[in-house]
């Protein structure tokens, strides 16, 4: 039995208890707060003390950026620049998805109609040279790129999309749209300038391109990430140091060093010789010369699926009246020994393409497989499109309207290759040979780099060789062959289909995923049947990568070129 | 003298303008177009027709080929070479910094050949037809023979890599500026040794048989025979009679290295990532970059016409007989 005393003294008891553990509980939560908060200020694990924050990071480039004004950006290397010097309120993460980028923006709320939408910034960001990033340099940034005076190779694709952009007050934005769509999103994901740099060099040279004060400001940027460029040694290196006072997630790295080494054999010997850090290996480097001691005592190799297709584009717009009939081109897609590629020219390490969305893209899988390597199909469809083979010398010609007369005309096509491409005349060589079997007259021309863009620009080809790599929606591939982009779009094979021009329409302008899904599916097994292209093999991303280095994840674009990449790589103390 | 120095310079006025003529028509007829190669079509959005038509405004591709040209040419007169298509940067900017480069290269190159084949041309001269003349002109050909690419692999892995004895890509290391005076020349010395042996071994090799057989053919003539009834010492003879009629096919030898010497060895500045005028001229070309790649071989031109000129004066200076040609 308890006395009142007792039952008073175990309440006291009680209170005391239920007092401390709400004080632990609360200083527990403090901590977590903290350790939060900690974590997510670092792009690196900060509790491990083998994280080296004095190291520097050497990286290969194979030229020099052309410019380091984010808006005029056009090549792939300087891409390599842009998540390090400039920090985006909207980014791409590691999965290509859209992703708000929470060191700069606080939220992005699109109206219910879909006909705007509204960015609110953090506040108290600043530029490298401490004056205040505001919503006015995201608005004048747009008014930039859209200005026809600036020549935005890149940058206006997207934005232009945009009716308005305007600060509504210091820390956010409005974009108008022009039309309600699901990719609005994407569109309003453009590079920012300082304004406040940038004014002042638009007032004198409108393009911001065309005199000194547009080149100094273009190769000295100010920027508001997490790096700024501390020196730019021409043709050499340009070294980016870390920028102490930027309040997002800080990387690990002291300096990153780009490394200009045009050669790939070079660039090799050199990270051999730890002169760099990383790099990327062609196949043949991949699969035959990084199997030695000399290599493993520096790094190791790695590979990551990448959503990057080779294939061979067919011209359907009439230049060859052999690659009109989609039956040719399917035939010519049977006559393709894939695997034979893969094993030969590419040393076991490429992968079957999957068709026009890769398999791992929010598209998903559209239920077509690779075409098998079937000469005795690829006969059968020759023959029933009425190319018929001559016996006398075993080639195939048809009946073909020409003007008002009909003429005998061959089977023939001339496949472009892009000069120095070591493994594009190999795959040109294995084709040959099927094709060849078949009836079929192939040639191949090898065109230097900047003739070869001409003439497939300007839709000269008959075939050509060439490579892709997916954009972050499946709404990109509008650009390749819908038939209004035959015309100064990417539709350089002038392929043309209503039912897919209706479908690209319908996924453009529909906003539940699950629906365009089913478009885009539809769409891939469309082009697969007609075949303007023929997907031959997906490229993975093949890269070296040094002992020390920690913290590297793949995207569908390889190590680099998404949020954070680089930003979350580290070195350790002893590897 | 002075006439025909005056004669030869109006004579390169012409030769000049025909220089630039053919190279800008050369150039900008040439299929492709700035803006429109591979990898810009290729790209992940392409090329729009409206930015195709103001990239064609902006670089005043859609004007007539002699407007271009005259227009062109007005400026060159002025030293303005324009501005490079890929990075809006003063053409002159970018030669003047690359060319600094290439010159330690290619005039480092031949200046060391020179030091090199002169003494040791003169002495396998001396021996012709011994052991050491056999041999000698053994290593020459095949020095000779080796294709620079192929000695520059192999010099990367043993020397560069295998031993990790010299430097092979780059002018400078990354700490560079913070190095004293001497440490800098030393750096970059260092970075120099193994592609200035790649660039120098041939030119040693061609000039080590071209003085020697030059001298062996001085060596016959009947002055030197009167050099030696007089009792001259064989040193005497050899380096302050024969040696000086030896200069003047070495002079046109040199001559013809001119356009060398700024064109350097594209090759090797790639395989060496060595920034210099060859490398930037192989870029500007790919790119169709024609204010730096017009820059680039008016500079050469002018540098070979004037080399020529020089050459020419001094013949004359050293033959009199040219004066009056």
């Amino acid at each position: 039995m308890f006395t009142s005393e007792c039952r008073l003294r175990v309440r006291q008891c009680l209170t005391v208890f239920l007092f401390f553990a709400m004080l632990a509980q609360v200083a527990l939560a403090g901590t977590e707060a903290v350790d939060r908060q900690k974590s997510s200020s670092c792009h690196y694990p900060q509790q491990d003390a083998s994280v080296d924050t004095e190291a520097n990071l050497a990286r290969r480039i194979k030229a020099e950026p052309s410019t380091l004004n984010p808006i005029l950006m056009y090549t792939a290397v300087d891409a390599e620049f842009e998540y390090l010097i400039w920090d985006r309120p909207i980014v791409i993460d590691s999965r290509f998805r859209w992703k708000l980028n929470d060191s700069v923006a606080e939220a992005y709320t699109e109206a219910a109609d879909h006909m705007s939408a509204v960015l609110t910034l953090r506040e108290g960001l600043c530029w490298h040279d401490g004056k205040p990033f505001t919503a006015s340099d995201v608005a004048y940034s747009w008014s930039r790129i859209v200005d026809e005076r600036v020549v935005c190779r890149r940058a206006r694709t997207g934005p232009d999309q945009l009716v308005s952009c305007e600060a509504l007050d210091d820390f956010r934005v409005r974009f108008t749209f022009a039309q309600p769509l699901p990719t609005n999103r994407w569109n309003v994901n453009f590079p920012i300038l300082p304004e406040h740099v940038y004014k002042a060099v638009a007032d004198a040279d409108p393009t911001l391109a065309a005199s000194e004060i547009s080149v100094f400001a273009n190769r000295n940027p100010i920027g508001n990430g997490p790096y700024r460029l501390e020196s730019w040694s021409s043709g050499q290196r340009i070294v980016l140091a870390r920028w102490d006072d930027y309040q997002g997630p800080k990387p690990a790295f002291k300096r990153i060093v780009f490394r200009v080494v045009p050669d790939n054999n070079t660039a090799l010997a050199a990270f051999e010789t730890g002169q760099l850090d990383e790099m990327e290996l062609s196949p043949q480097q991949y699969a035959l010369e990084t199997d030695n001691e000399r290599f493993a005592g520096k790094g190791v190799k790695s590979r990551g699926e990448q959503w990057s297709t080779y294939y061979i584009g067919w011209n359907c717009g009439g230049a060859s009246p052999f690659l009109v009939d989609p039956k040719v081109r399917r035939a010519l897609c049977h006559a393709v020994d894939i695997q034979r590629i893969i094993d030969h020219v590419y040393f076991g390490v490429f992968t079957p393409s999957l068709g026009l969305f890769h398999p791992d893209s929010w598209v998903g899988k559209s239920g077509v497989d690779p075409y098998a390597y079937d000469l005795e199909l690829a006969d059968k469809l020759l023959d029933e499109a009425g190319w018929l083979k001559d016996e006398r010398d075993s080639m195939r010609y048809k009946e073909v309207m020409q003007g008002t007369a009909a003429s005998r005309v061959p089977a023939k096509f001339t496949l472009s290759l892009v000069q120095g491409s070591q493994t594009s005349p190999k795959v040109a060589d294995l084709m040959r040979d099927s094709v060849r079997r078949l009836g079929v007259d192939m040639r191949t021309e090898t065109l230097e780099w900047s003739v070869f863009g001409q003439r497939v620009y300007n839709h000269e080809f008959d075939a050509y060789f060439s490579a892709w790599t997916a954009g972050v929606d499946p709404d990109e591939a509008w650009n390749l062959f819908h038939s209004a982009a035959i015309q100064g779009g990417r539709n350089y094979t002038a392929y043309a289909n209503a039912t897919v021009d209706g479908l690209f329409e319908r996924g453009r302008h529909c906003f539940p995923e699950s629906q365009r899904r089913e478009y885009y599916r539809e769409i891939d097994r469309i082009i697969y049947r007609d075949a303007p292209y023929t997907f031959l093999v997906n490229a993975p991303a093949l890269w070296a990568f040094s002992r020390s280095l920690r913290g590297i994840e793949y995207s569908p674009r390889g190590p680099i070129n998404f949020y954070p990449g680089v930003l979350a790589w580290w070195k350790v103390n002893n590897p | 003298m002075w006439r025909y120095a005056a004669i030869r310079l109006l004579l390169a006025v012409p030769t000049f303008l025909g220089i630039t003529i053919v190279t800008f028509a050369v150039i900008n007829l040439a299929p492709g177009e700035p803006g429109i190669d591979a990898s810009s079509v290729m790209a992940f959005r392409g090329v729009s027709v409206q930015t195709h038509e103001q990239l064609r405004s902006c670089y005043r591709l859609d004007e007539p080929l002699v407007v271009r040209y005259v227009d062109w040419l007005y400026r060159v007169i002025a030293l303005d070479f324009g501005r490079s298509f890929q990075d809006g940067r003063l053409v002159l900017a970018k030669i003047t910094e690359r060319i600094i480069p290439t010159l330690l290269i290619t005039v480092g190159s031949i200046i060391v050949s020179l030091i090199i084949a002169v003494p040791t041309g003169a002495c396998l001269a001396t021996r012709a037809g011994g052991w050491l003349d056999r041999l000698t002109s053994i290593a020459c050909f095949a020095g000779y023979s080796v294709p620079r690419y192929v000695m520059a692999v192999l010099v990367i892995s043993l020397i560069g890599v295998q031993f990790d004895l010299l430097p092979f890509i780059g002018v400078t290391s990354d700490n560079y500026v913070q190095m004293s005076f001497f440490g800098k020349i030393g750096d970059v010395a260092r970075h120099s040794v193994l592609l200035m042996f790649c660039f120098s071994y041939p030119i040693t090799a061609y000039m080590i048989r071209f003085v020697r057989d030059s001298m062996v053919d001085v060596l016959g003539e009947d002055y030197v025979r009167t050099a030696r009834a007089k009792g001259l010492a064989a040193s005497v003879i050899l380096y302050r009679h024969a040696l000086p009629n030896v200069v003047i096919p070495l002079l046109t030898l040199i001559g013809t290295m001119l356009p060398m010497v700024l064109g350097g060895a594209v090759i090797l500045e790639v395989m060496f990532s060595w920034p210099g005028l060859g490398r930037l001229l192989y870029e500007s070309v790919m790119s169709r970059d024609y204010p730096v790649v017009m820059g680039i071989s008016v500079l050469s031109a002018a540098l070979v016409l004037v080399g020529t000129l020089a050459i020419d004066l001094a013949y004359a200076a050293v033959d009199p007989r040219v004066r009056c040609v």
